[in-house]
């Protein structure tokens, strides 16, 4: 009986840690305020589907969940956030996330119609000598993989309004990438989710794609 | 005052069992003898035998007799007086130097000297200071030091009496430290009352001062060097000065190489910055001069001039990586290779469908020329059919034939199935991977640095070895690990895994004219990224690349066996150089033995020899003590077994200091800090004399305590001998048996 054990467990500890897996996922930004951080549950798990079909990025078939605060955000250099709602951070988030992108994290943040108030107020309070600055056309995440001459495309319609891409830079580098109007994420969806055209969803899925490959490049 | 103390380990309730015992026996005994005896005869034999019986348990119960003494010894008191340049000053309002003050108030004065009362009370021991605090009978200050450490000068008095106790250190200095550590990391560690006194005026002075200069110490040939120069002023806001840096004038093509600026000064905002920028024309070392106008009436114009060397070579390390796989490796060294200002980088980033990413800086693979441009080849998590046979060739040239070097980064493609182990290069690898790929371990590790590891300019975080290994134990530990069969035979490892024996984690080998290396991990990225300990941060993750950059392009350019390596590029007068050198053999494995001829050539044409001791790992160190400013040149030759391995030299300069004059206002919140922390009291100088009252009460008595043990003496023992000897003659008299 006890061999039986030690064999199960030789067998399965393997697993058990290969299972947990290094290849290349995204991390879902758990946050405070009363925002559906959580919407959307198909949009990554169909990026890193798209990453593993079109390029040579080894990923992982699901996205992890983390809080600011947790320890294992470090395993995470690429983190992603979205929502309708109220975002807001603790102190301790405020510091952590901070930390975090100044030592070469990296964080995508999808307006999905309703986290824009918020979300700029958070940021000013992660980098309150920073701005959240237009990223000029030129810019290589509009280039580095798919061609975006245009800048950001329009995904979802909300308020009529032209999509904006956004970022903060530090020492160079952009640290965080934020689309307004134009919800990228929307079109990561499945399709019967949205009903999203399947022109929109090509074009939100090249765009995701560039995003991961200038963070994973740059 | 004393005790009487008995031991521990015998109990009193056993000793008194013992002797009642041993008491009736004799008595049963004597009671019944074999011969009739008198009663009173019985008595004496009867207390001779008890009696002896009673010191011996007296003795096992060891008694110790304690005496306490209370000693009213004068406490020592270490009285530590600040001797650099800096005191030289005269604070305007003032008539006489800040040394000739501290003179004035703690030896001159008209009534007793506060040396002379302190030394009713305490054992005053004289030290004056600049770097180390030199003990003296009577002070003589001159005020010549070129560098003020207090906490070299703290720790060196300190230490001179370490076992003994010391109840207070009196400081006087203007508290202008610029060299050694932070001094309140030091008095947080020492725990004696620290008495400061401060000399000088706190408040800025009519002058204009260079603090620092801020330039890469490597400069590029015909390559714009930017100059930037941190100026602080007092006094002449408004005023227009010229701001230059020129180059020497016995520097070859190198020499009056200038450029100036004009600045309107303007003290409100704290330091002003001007940009210098000279573009050097051929290698070697450069020393620049950076000047600015000094006003007639200035505090001192020693501070206007600013002397610095940045040494010129002739172009930047080329590195080309190739990477088959995005990946957070690979992300995390692109950062730390372009931020090298010492690299130049080409990054060339595949795609899944064959070609090159967009922003890589080439589109197709390198044609052999422009390949062999580079120093250095970086293959990432790529796969060999990646390349075609031609390029996989000119990469094998590359290293053999034109002696670049190769560095292999474990992966999926570039290590697995398929991977080089099985490719037409696989000899390359300094490890052997056989059929099917490495094999992926993923479980936390931490590596472990080999013998040569330890010392290697590759893996050397620190020149301590001791240090080293410390650093590489506290890295994050990495959790993916690529195990072959083995190292190739030749190969030299430099890191292991903690567990699997045998198998390298860090490995290179000579191939040819180069060198190929390899790294077996795909997670070194984490010491990069994981902050892993307070104030850690990305500084070893880039030490270690550029250290590896580095020799592997100083091998490719100078296929040096012989190494010589000063510790730093510039030295003040009198200050002890040392010189390292590294003696390498054709495999670049480190000689032990090896015969070293050196010497010292300087800037006056003569030559002094030096003597190298060997240390370990092919590592040998040499001293050298300049006692003229100017470039030197070290030559060293090496032999070993009567063969010769190579010469090699290295330079270094040696130049009186200025920063006794970059900071020049008394800085007394550092000395009230000091005091604070270490519980002492902040004195100005001009209220010295209040400093011995606040120290009589700092007076303790010492109470010493002696042991003195009883039974242990010879007398004793030939008294209890005496005694049983009496009795047995007694007994023996009486005829008893």
């Amino acid at each position: 009986m006890r061999t039986l054990i030690v064999i199960i467990l030789v067998v399965i500890f393997p697993f058990a840690i290969l299972a947990q897996g290094e290849k290349f996922t995204i991390a879902r930004v758990k946050y405070g305020g009363g925002g559906d951080w959580y919407y959307g549950q198909t949009q990554i798990p169909n990026l890193l589907k798209g990453l593993r079909e079109r390029t040579n990025v080894d990923t992982e078939t699901k996205q992890a969940v983390i809080q600011l605060t947790d320890k294992k955000l470090y395993s995470y250099p690429f983190i992603y956030m979205t929502g309708h709602g109220n975002v807001l951070f603790t102190e301790e988030e405020v510091k952590a996330l901070r930390l975090y992108l100044m030592r070469g994290g990296f964080l995508w943040a999808n307006d999905d119609y309703g986290m824009d108030k918020s979300f700029r107020r958070e940021m000013k309070r992660v980098f309150p000598e920073k701005e959240l600055v237009e990223v000029p056309f030129d810019h290589k995440i509009y280039h580095c993989f798919y061609e975006f001459p245009n800048g950001l495309p329009k995904i979802h319609e909300h308020d009529g309004k032209p999509p904006r891409g956004y970022g903060i830079f530090h020492e160079g580098r952009m640290v965080v990438f934020y689309d307004y109007e134009s919800d990228i994420a929307d079109g990561l969806e499945d399709p019967e989710v949205h009903n999203d055209p399947p022109e929109k969803r090509e074009q939100a899925l090249q765009m995701a794609i560039n995003i991961v490959i200038y963070a994973l490049t740059n | 005052m004393f005790n009487l103390q008995i031991s521990k380990i015998f109990p009193l309730w056993l000793a008194l069992l013992f002797f009642l015992i041993s008491s009736a026996i004799v008595i049963f005994f004597y009671y019944r003898t074999n011969k009739p005896l008198s009663w009173r005869y019985k008595y004496v034999l009867i207390g001779f035998r008890i009696f002896s019986v009673t010191l011996l348990i007296a003795c096992l119960l060891n008694p110790t007799l304690i005496l306490k003494e209370e000693i009213f010894k004068k406490p020592n008191l270490l009285f530590l007086v600040d001797d650099s340049q800096s005191m030289s000053l005269i604070d305007s309002g003032e008539e006489l130097s800040r040394i000739d003050i501290v003179k004035k108030a703690i030896i001159d004065s008209s009534t007793k000297s506060i040396v002379d009362e302190l030394n009713n009370n305490f054992n005053v021991q004289l030290y004056q200071f600049s770097t180390d605090a030199v003990s003296v009978k009577e002070l003589s200050l001159k005020a010549q030091g070129a560098l003020t450490d207090i906490s070299k000068a703290l720790s060196t008095a300190i230490n001179d009496w370490k076992g003994q106790q010391i109840s207070g250190v009196v400081l006087i200095t203007d508290g202008n430290y610029n060299a050694g550590e932070d001094p309140i990391r030091y008095v947080q560690k020492v725990g004696i009352p620290i008495y400061t006194v401060g000399v000088g005026q706190t408040k800025a002075m009519r002058d204009i001062q260079i603090t620092r200069v801020e330039a890469n110490p490597i400069a590029y040939v015909d390559h714009t060097f930017p100059i930037k120069v941190a100026i602080n002023s007092g006094g002449y806001d408004g005023k227009e000065v010229m701001v230059t840096v020129t180059s020497g004038t016995d520097l070859g093509k190198n020499s009056s190489l200038k450029d100036s600026s004009l600045l309107k000064l303007d003290s409100k905002n704290g330091e002003q910055f001007v940009e210098l920028k000279i573009k050097p024309k051929q290698e070697g070392i450069l020393k620049l001069n950076v000047s600015i106008t000094s006003m007639p009436d200035e505090l001192t114009i020693e501070n206007n001039k600013y002397t610095f060397f940045a040494r010129v070579i002739n172009t930047k390390i080329k590195v080309m990586y190739i990477e088959g796989n995005p990946r957070w490796e690979s992300t995390f060294l692109n950062r730390a290779l372009q931020r090298d200002p010492n690299i130049e980088l080409s990054y060339l980033v595949a795609t899944k469908q064959g070609g090159f990413y967009p922003q890589s800086s080439l589109k197709t693979f390198p044609n052999r020329n422009e390949l062999f441009s580079n120093d250095i080849l970086i293959l990432g998590d790529i796969s060999p059919s990646f390349f075609k046979n031609d390029q996989l060739s000119a990469i094998k040239d590359f290293v053999e034939n034109r002696g670049g070097s190769l560095i292999f980064l474990a992966g999926r493609n570039s290590f697995g199935d398929g991977g080089f182990g099985e490719s037409t290069i696989k000899d390359m690898l300094p490890i052997e991977i056989g059929q099917g790929g490495a094999r992926l371990l993923s479980s936390p590790f931490n590596p472990i640095l080999t013998q040569q590891g330890i010392s290697h300019p590759s893996t050397r975080l620190s020149d301590d070895p001791a240090e080293n290994n410390a650093i590489w134990r506290d890295l994050p530990s990495l959790n993916r690990f690529y195990t072959g069969i083995g190292t190739r035979s030749g190969a030299t490892v430099l890191a292991g895994h903690q567990q699997e024996k045998g198998k390298p984690l860090i490995a290179f080998q000579r191939y040819g004219k180069g060198i190929t290396y390899m790294i077996a991990t795909d997670d070194l990225w984490k010491w990069a990224f994981v902050v892993y300990s307070q104030g850690g941060d990305d500084s070893y993750y880039r030490k270690f690349w550029s250290g590896t950059i580095r020799w592997l392009s100083f091998v490719r350019t100078k296929a040096d066996q012989v190494n010589v390596e000063p510790s730093k590029q510039t030295y003040t007068k009198d200050e002890k150089a040392i010189i390292k050198a590294y003696i390498y053999d054709e495999n670049y494995d480190p000689i032990d033995n090896a015969q070293i001829k050196a010497q010292v050539q300087t800037p006056v044409g003569t030559s002094r020899d030096i003597k190298f001791v060997f240390e370990e790992n092919g590592r040998y160190s040499a001293e050298f003590t300049p006692t003229i400013d100017g470039n030197h040149k070290v030559e060293v030759e090496a032999e070993y077994n009567g063969r010769f391995i190579g010469k090699s030299f290295a330079e270094f300069i040696v130049q009186t200091a200025t920063l006794e004059y970059q900071s020049t206002q008394l800085n007394e919140t550092l000395l009230k800090q000091i005091a604070d922390i270490s519980g002492g009291t902040y004195y100005n100088i001009n209220n010295i004399s209040e400093l011995p009252k606040s120290l009589k009460e700092a007076k303790e008595s010492i109470v010493s305590t002696k042991e003195k043990s009883i039974w242990d003496n010879a007398w004793l023992l030939g008294f209890i001998v005496a005694l049983l000897t009496t009795e047995w003659l007694l007994r023996k008299k009486k005829g008893l048996v």
